[in-house]
């Protein structure tokens, strides 16, 4: 189903949290929502979750305006940064509830709670307390209760980022695998601009209430549109230098550790501090009065004098990427 | 570590002693005969000779079983109309901003302050009128004014723990709100609702001043037993008030498992 937000605004008090947000969300889509914390991703997913009610705009699902449709009618499924599970309730029971509450047939309910947690790997546990359980269960079983039932789409808050990293990655990929078997459009929020990389469709950077750039991940990495997605995307941000280091005057030049040749050249920058993994040497460097990042598979030390040549880059003028 | 647990047994046990004293020479007076209890000058604090003389002369008559039963229909009216109108106040107020919902709960609760010999007379009068005098229902609703705000204050705490998301969690699974409190909410605040239950009935069961004012004549347990010791039957009020305290270990045994701290914790949510 495809998922149109047409100029989403959601004040609290004199905050403005959503600033004019329009969107499509393609049918199918795994639709990452990137930005740091505080800029508003949770409550973008809960005004489309019907949850909180935007101030102005509109939620238009496969043509139908739902603005106005409180969350039970919605037919959407979420998963909660908490999981939100029901403590009173086991894990069978958990899962089982959304179909309880739109009467499916008891067989049929049992049928589907078999079948998802034969999917997710939790058939031994569906006696248990879901407060009984770990943390990567737990996030099993809050998944387990959204795919149950078929809903119109998934909304997903940050269900990874109470895992620890092995967990994580493993659960990166039941993910990813789940969305391909089920087909449908995920919207997924995360402040984890790796998480954001490696999961996505396309990203969309919600910055400022709006959202600054949307795209796949590799146009985020390449070609951001601004300076702030340019530092903010990627493990690194993006070096930024004035234009006359490539004889382009005027403008800033932003290029990542990647795209340049070390070891020659005529511009020099000395390090102050690296980050070794693998073969390969993250260094970072005093240029002048900036400080830029460079990789390298030469090993160098604190306090060598590097010289380096930049091969690929963007120019930036005011901020903003100028297309050439 | 092991010393300082033991120190907190130790004192525990002299702060259980100093209050379970009181109840220890009820049960004396109530199973002795009276040459061991009330004729000497300094009775013995262990007892000399066992006897249910008294009790047998409380539950003889019929004197004492019509105030313990209307006791009990009024403490469980008690109880069960504080929860009906609690239940929906606890809740709305824990959903409101705190700046709203603080002072409306210092509000509801200032409305004890006001003695209830004070209050109950003009209630009385319009009892009478509304043919409420003399009848459990009238005084089960009076002790409610009591009881009501306690339990407002219980249950807004034990809503307010209960997260939001676990209430939008079950509205997204297409719960409406009737059964989001029948299958989330309720059985997730059993505890503050448990003590919330709890303290109102056992307010009643010893509430005195709208018992006497409000149903004077065939009235309640406290209400008999006051009279009944007042007129110089002591013995047979003593066993009975070893009776009267049965139903309320009963009730907080029964509830304990819902309780395990939580009605203290509960209540100063509320005020935070």
């Amino acid at each position: 189903m495809t998922i149109e937000l047409v100029n989403i605004t959601k004040r609290y008090g004199s905050t403005v949290v959503l600033n004019g947000i329009t969107q499509k969300i393609e049918d199918g889509e795994f639709f990452v929502v990137l930005g740091p914390s505080g800029a508003g991703k949770t409550t973008l997913l809960k005004v489309i979750a019907g949850i909180e009610r935007p101030d102005s705009g509109k939620i238009i699902v496969d043509g139908k305006d739902i603005t106005n449709l409180p969350p039970e009618k919605r037919n959407i499924a979420m998963v909660f940064q908490s999981y939100a599970l029901y403590p009173n309730m086991n894990v069978h029971d958990n899962i089982a509830f959304p179909l309880k509450m739109r009467h499916y047939p008891k067989d049929e309910i049992e049928r589907r709670v078999q079948h998802v947690a034969k999917l997710l790997n939790i058939t031994d546990i569906l006696y248990k307390n879901v407060t009984q359980i770990s943390g990567g269960q737990q996030q099993r079983v809050a998944l387990a209760r959204a795919i149950v039932r078929d809903p119109a789409f998934f909304l997903l808050d940050e269900p990874l980022s109470n895992l620890d990293a092995r967990m994580r990655a493993i659960a990166r990929g039941e993910l990813k695998r789940i969305h391909m078997e089920l087909k449908k459009t995920f919207v997924y929020v995360t402040h984890d601009q790796k998480e954001a990389m490696s999961m996505a469709t396309r990203i969309a950077v919600l910055h400022n209430g709006v959202f600054e750039q949307v795209g796949t991940p590799l146009e985020l990495y390449e070609r951001p549109t601004t300076k702030w997605v340019a530092q903010f995307i990627g493990d690194y941000p993006m070096n930024f230098l004035p234009g006359e280091v490539v004889g382009e005057e005027g403008f800033e030049v932003g290029f990542r550790p990647e795209w340049v040749e070390v070891g020659r050249g005529n511009l020099k920058c000395q390090v102050y501090s690296l980050e070794v993994v693998g073969e390969l040497r993250y260094l970072m460097c005093d240029y002048g009065e900036s400080s830029i990042i460079l990789l390298s598979r030469e090993p160098y030390n604190v306090g060598d004098t590097v010289a380096f040549e930049v091969t690929r880059y963007n120019l930036y003028r005011d901020g903003r990427l100028v297309e050439r | 570590m092991r010393a300082s647990r033991a120190l907190i047994y130790v004192a525990a046990g002299l702060l259980s002693a100093l209050f379970l004293f009181p109840l220890y020479t009820l049960i004396l007076i109530a199973f002795q005969p009276p040459k061991y209890t009330l004729i000497p000058t300094y009775p013995p604090l262990v007892p000399k000779e066992l006897t249910l003389a008294n009790l047998v002369a409380a539950l003889s008559g019929t004197a004492f079983i019509d105030p313990f039963l209307k006791s009990v229909e009024t403490a469980t009216l008690v109880g069960l109309i504080t929860l009906a109108l609690a239940i929906p106040a606890g809740y709305g107020l824990s959903r409101l901003p705190s700046r709203l919902s603080y002072p409306v709960l210092v509000l509801i609760l200032l409305t004890n302050i006001m003695p209830g010999v004070i209050i109950g007379i003009p209630i009385a009068v319009q009892f009478i009128r509304a043919g409420l005098y003399e009848t459990v229902v009238g005084l089960a609703l009076a002790q409610t004014l009591v009881t009501l705000p306690l339990a407002t204050l219980i249950l807004q705490g034990t809503f307010s723990a209960i997260p939001r998301d676990l209430e939008h969690q079950a509205m997204i699974d297409g719960a409406n709100l009737f059964n989001r409190l029948r299958y989330v909410l309720l059985p997730n605040s059993a505890p503050g609702i448990a003590a919330a239950y709890l303290i109102s009935w056992m307010f009643s069961w010893d509430e005195f001043t709208y018992a006497i004012l409000l149903m004077p004549y065939h009235s309640t347990l406290p209400v008999t037993i006051y009279t009944d010791i007042t007129r110089g039957n002591l013995l047979a009020g003593a066993a009975f008030s070893v009776v009267f305290t049965v139903p309320v270990i009963i009730l907080t045994y029964g509830l304990q498992r819902y309780l395990k701290g939580q009605y203290i914790s509960g209540g100063l949510k509320g005020a935070a």
